[in-house]
């Protein structure tokens, strides 16, 4: 049968990170949240019967903003009527958590409407790094992994590099942290902009050191490795068999639903993304998708750009025989330690991952791309 | 034949870059009713956006006024406008030779500038009539009567001879136009002689092909009149005569004395010459006016389109703009990094920005431009000369007699405060001293002959700088003269750039080797992997640097499966890259070719 797996995005947040750019909002009243939820169902309900009605869910991801500032209530709502549609047995479900909101009652309640995938936003177990992020103290990370560890065992932590006046001490710290906390998963990211909406404050990314955010990172893949780590993708670890169901699914092509304002959808070779606003959101969801869903059009060049950089961000890479560039090229990236041929595939090194974007502009062509 | 040869004035005027030429221009217009308070907007007849942007004009451009004398007839005005930066003086020299006379326009502040002498003389060769005027009266620091002594001096005229204007205020034009009416002598010719026309001009015409700008001297021309082009007896019949006004305004005939256009419907400029005499093919005329002096090209740059497939349509866009700039020449050349690309010959740096820039414009090309050269001349061992304007071809090995490089002479006016800084500068120059001599007590003028090569980059940029302004600058090519020179070569990674080579005096090789290379390691990104970059006298590398490879690029975070952002971000930086050229495996942005002109050379 067909499998489509479901985005849910939850954009509330109980404040504004100074680095993030992605779309959330302030969580208001308990009547925003009803209507919220309201829309999720009504979205779903329509996407649902647009495809028939005729697949399975293997992975759900409530993703945010911050999915843990959810009531339970709505847990509840939301996976009632989704579960009809979830495959059997081996579904992943994951809910992204911020560490301070976690307690024996939030972990007792996911795991019991069968949520058995945590993501906890642990960023960093330096206080001075969770000061500049305006994130929760080292102490309520370290609580909250000790408590979600007793009700999960399928647990990810996220860290961050680049973090403005960060020290190789710092980063030990997370790094040991990591040892101790003994996570099935880890991801990490370097702060970056790019997002939908500006920074915090406007100096917040001119102040990202971006060699050290790379020499960190070298570090991290490192480390991470000699402890049994996979490195699965650009910016995720796992120990076998843990790798994140859910985020495969966008980097090998799989169908995915995403519901909620600003939530991206892939369907049947289609890609698709929600108004990013929740008043927008509330007030035109029941005309969906003809105003709250926008379809991204895209070309040949545009589809051929997409599948070698998401080829490129996995450790599986991408077939030789699918770059069209000077094969002087794919020598080259070999020669300087930025790629691998591993069975007939191209695939990056940690290096060569720092740089994708670069050795994707090379690969795809364009009259940059050929070697003279 | 409408107008009495002898109510015709032809005169064109003679001025400074922002000594008001434009808008003295603007007011005749006005004055005569040529052109309404409606249609009215600054320089009027700088028809180019290039030249309205920069406030100079480069293209002349005829127009025809009637003007209602003072005596109560009707004039027939026709004013060639002409251009005032020193790289233009060819277009110059086209519209004084369809003139009787020249206003000589003179800033009231700045007082005379050493290019208004040097195209006065050209006037006066030309036996034009000259009317001093002193522009910008109405400023209150306008030093009126110590300009009007230079005028006196200058020209040998009496005080009341020079007339004194404010364009922008109107003040003194109606003086100004009696003056012409009265000093400037109508034109001669005889209307029943053989067709004698000279092309003081061109342009081409998509629809109406060749469109040339002639001047009458004697007999008639019609339309559907059977013409011969006298240098290369091509004959065409006339489509449509007419004048500029505003626009054109077609007319059954052209007398003696009258300047107007020709639609030739030739299919091509390059058989149009400007300068060529133009006669009835049945009842030609004896002999051929004497065109003015072939402008040869001093500076040549290398043009190479960015996307190789661009090749013809540079080609072609070449093409055109060479029909309406004679001076422009261009021819095919390859360049290992760059590819198949031409070589253009200019007549000086402004010559090569607008046409850089006309192409980019106009055309939509995108471009790389090398560094300009001058033209080198190589005597061989075994006596033979062969001249190269391309760096690229510079002989190694020292397998030649010598080497000679093109100088000039220049000629500097300037307060006498400024000498000093002045001689030092033109001693960096590698400029010998001629001579110096006084103007008026606080003026001196100071000649000098330097090599081209060392005027082309910043020498007019450095003299304002160290004469806060005042000094003013002619030159003129005087001949080719041995040097001590070498060829710098850049490498990328090892490999040379044909295109980044440059002739130097040996003494600057190494200052110069060491300024690009640091110029160079400013412009290229970070990349993939380190870039070196080595300048080279031979196989001696002088200096060294090197581009540190991109630690850092890549999106990471994947929101929600938001593909989309991801990849509109790549195609962002990818956009940035289309000003890239890829030479061998180093990515060099457009602009590192011209790095060489950010050179400080001085020191």
């Amino acid at each position: 049968m067909r499998t489509v797996s479901l985005y849910v995005h939850i954009p509330f947040c109980e404040r504004r990170c100074p680095y993030c750019t992605f779309y959330h909002v302030p969580k208001t009243d308990r009547a925003m949240e009803t209507r919220l939820v309201e829309g999720l169902i009504g979205e779903f309900r329509i996407a649902g019967a647009d495809l028939g009605r005729q697949f399975q869910i293997p992975t759900v991801y409530f993703g945010g903003g911050t999915p843990s500032l959810l009531d339970h209530r709505s847990f509840e709502i939301l996976i009632d009527e989704i579960s009809p549609f979830l495959t059997a047995g081996s579904v992943e479900i994951t809910v992204e958590s911020n560490p301070e909101d976690v307690n024996e009652r939030l972990m007792q309640n996911l795991s019991g409407i069968g949520v058995n995938r945590l993501s906890l936003g642990i960023q960093s177990m330096s206080s001075r790094a969770q000061n500049v992020l305006k994130r929760c103290t080292p102490r309520s990370n370290e609580q909250a992994v000790r408590i979600a560890k007793r009700y999960f065992q399928n647990i990810s932590l996220d860290l961050l590099l680049g973090i403005p006046g960060g020290t190789a001490r710092e980063l030990e710290e997370s790094l040991a942290a990591v040892d101790r906390f003994e996570p099935q998963h880890v991801s990490v990211y370097c702060l970056e902009p790019g997002g939908v909406i500006p920074p915090d404050t406007d100096d917040f990314f001119d102040r990202v050191d971006m060699e050290r955010a790379a020499d960190e990172y070298l570090l991290v893949c490192d480390r991470l490795r000699t402890r049994g780590f996979g490195h699965y993708e650009v910016s995720n670890f796992a120990r076998s068999g843990f790798e994140s169901r859910h985020n495969k699914v966008y980097w090998n092509g799989g169908e995915y639903l995403g519901i909620g304002p600003s939530a991206h959808s892939f369907i049947e070779g289609e890609r698709y993304s929600n108004v990013p606003s929740i008043d927008q959101y509330l007030a035109e969801w029941p005309m969906f998708p003809r105003t709250v869903r926008r379809h991204e059009v895209r070309g040949e060049t545009e589809r051929r750009l997409e599948e070698i950089m998401l080829d490129l961000r996995t450790s599986v890479g991408t077939p030789l025989d699918r770059l069209k560039c000077n094969p002087r090229l794919v020598d080259e990236l070999v020669d300087e330690d930025l790629a691998s041929i591993v069975e007939e595939r191209l695939v990056l090194t940690d290096r060569g991952y720092l740089v994708l974007n670069e050795i994707v502009h090379r690969l795809s062509g364009g009259p940059w791309a050929a070697s003279a | 034949m409408g107008t009495s040869q002898e109510r015709i004035r032809n005169f064109c005027i003679i001025a400074h870059i922002d000594h008001g030429k434009s808008t003295l221009a603007d007011r005749f217009l006005e004055r005569t009713r040529t052109i309404d308070q409606k249609q009215m907007r600054d320089q009027v007849l700088d028809t180019m956006d290039l030249e309205r942007e920069r406030g100079i004009t480069i293209k002349s451009h005829p127009i025809r006024m009637d003007y209602v004398g003072g005596d109560g007839s009707e004039y027939v005005f026709n004013l060639i406008d002409t251009p005032g930066h020193v790289d233009f003086t060819y277009e110059v020299s086209r519209s004084l030779s369809a003139c009787e006379g020249a206003l000589l326009v003179v800033d009231a502040v700045q007082g005379v500038q050493a290019q208004t002498i040097s195209n006065l003389y050209l006037a006066i060769e030309n036996g034009l009539e000259i009317i001093p005027v002193i522009n910008k009266i109405d400023i209150p620091i306008a030093r009126v009567d110590f300009v009007t002594e230079q005028l006196v001096t200058l020209l040998g005229v009496r005080k009341d001879d020079v007339l004194r204007v404010s364009a922008r205020d109107g003040l003194g034009i109606d003086e100004l136009m009696e003056a012409i009416v009265a000093r400037i002598p109508p034109p001669s010719g005889d209307p029943d002689g053989r067709l004698k026309a000279l092309i003081f001009d061109s342009h081409f015409n998509v629809y109406k092909g060749a469109v040339v700008y002639v001047r009458v001297f004697d007999g008639v021309l019609r339309t559907e009149d059977s013409i011969r082009l006298l240098s290369n007896d091509r004959v065409f019949e006339t489509m449509e005569v007419g004048y500029f006004r505003l626009k054109t305004a077609a007319s059954d005939s052209l007398g003696p004395g009258e300047v107007g256009y020709v639609h030739t419907g030739i299919k091509s400029l390059r058989e149009t010459k400007v300068g060529d005499t133009l006669t009835h093919d049945t009842r030609p005329c004896d002999k051929a006016l004497s065109g003015f002096k072939e402008i040869k090209s001093m500076v040549f740059s290398g043009l190479y389109p960015m996307d190789a497939d661009d090749y013809t349509n540079l080609r072609d866009a070449l093409e055109k703009l060479q029909l309406n700039d004679s001076a422009f020449t261009f021819e095919p050349e390859t360049s290992a990094a760059l590819g198949f690309g031409f070589r253009c010959g200019f007549l000086g740096l402004l010559h090569v920005e607008v046409i850089q820039e006309r192409l980019e414009r106009e055309y939509s090309m995108g471009l790389i431009t090398t560094m300009p050269s001058v033209k080198y001349r190589v005597v061989q061992k075994d006596g033979e000369t062969v001249e190269i304007d391309n760096p690229a071809r510079f002989p190694m090995g020292g397998d030649f007699e010598r080497i000679e490089e093109p100088y000039v002479r220049t000629e500097i006016i300037t307060p006498n405060d400024y000498v000093g800084a002045i001689m030092k500068l033109n001693q960096d120059k590698r400029g010998t001293f001629i001579e110096m001599d006084y103007l008026s007590v606080d003026r001196l003028r100071l000649r000098y002959e330097i090599p081209l090569a060392e005027i082309l980059v910043d020498y007019y940029d450095k003299l304002k700088s160290v004469s806060k302004g005042y000094a003013s600058l002619d030159y003129e090519f005087v001949g080719h003269r041995p040097g001590d020179l070498v060829r710098l070569d850049v490498a990328l990674n090892g490999d040379p750039v044909d295109a980044l080579s440059v002739i130097i005096h040996k003494d600057k090789a190494y200052h110069w080797g060491r300024e690009l290379s640091e110029r160079l390691r400013e412009v290229i990104p970070r990349q993939l992997y380190d870039v070196a970059i080595q300048a080279c006298v031979g196989n001696r590398v002088i200096a060294r640097t090197n581009v540190k490879a991109l630690r850092k690029n890549v999106t990471a975070k994947c929101y929600g499966g938001d593909i989309t952002r991801k990849r509109k971000l790549l195609e962002k930086q990818k956009e940035g890259k289309k000003r890239m050229k890829m030479v061998g495996k180093v990515e060099v942005p457009q602009e590192a070719f011209l790095a060489v002109l950010k050179v400080d050379r001085s020191n």
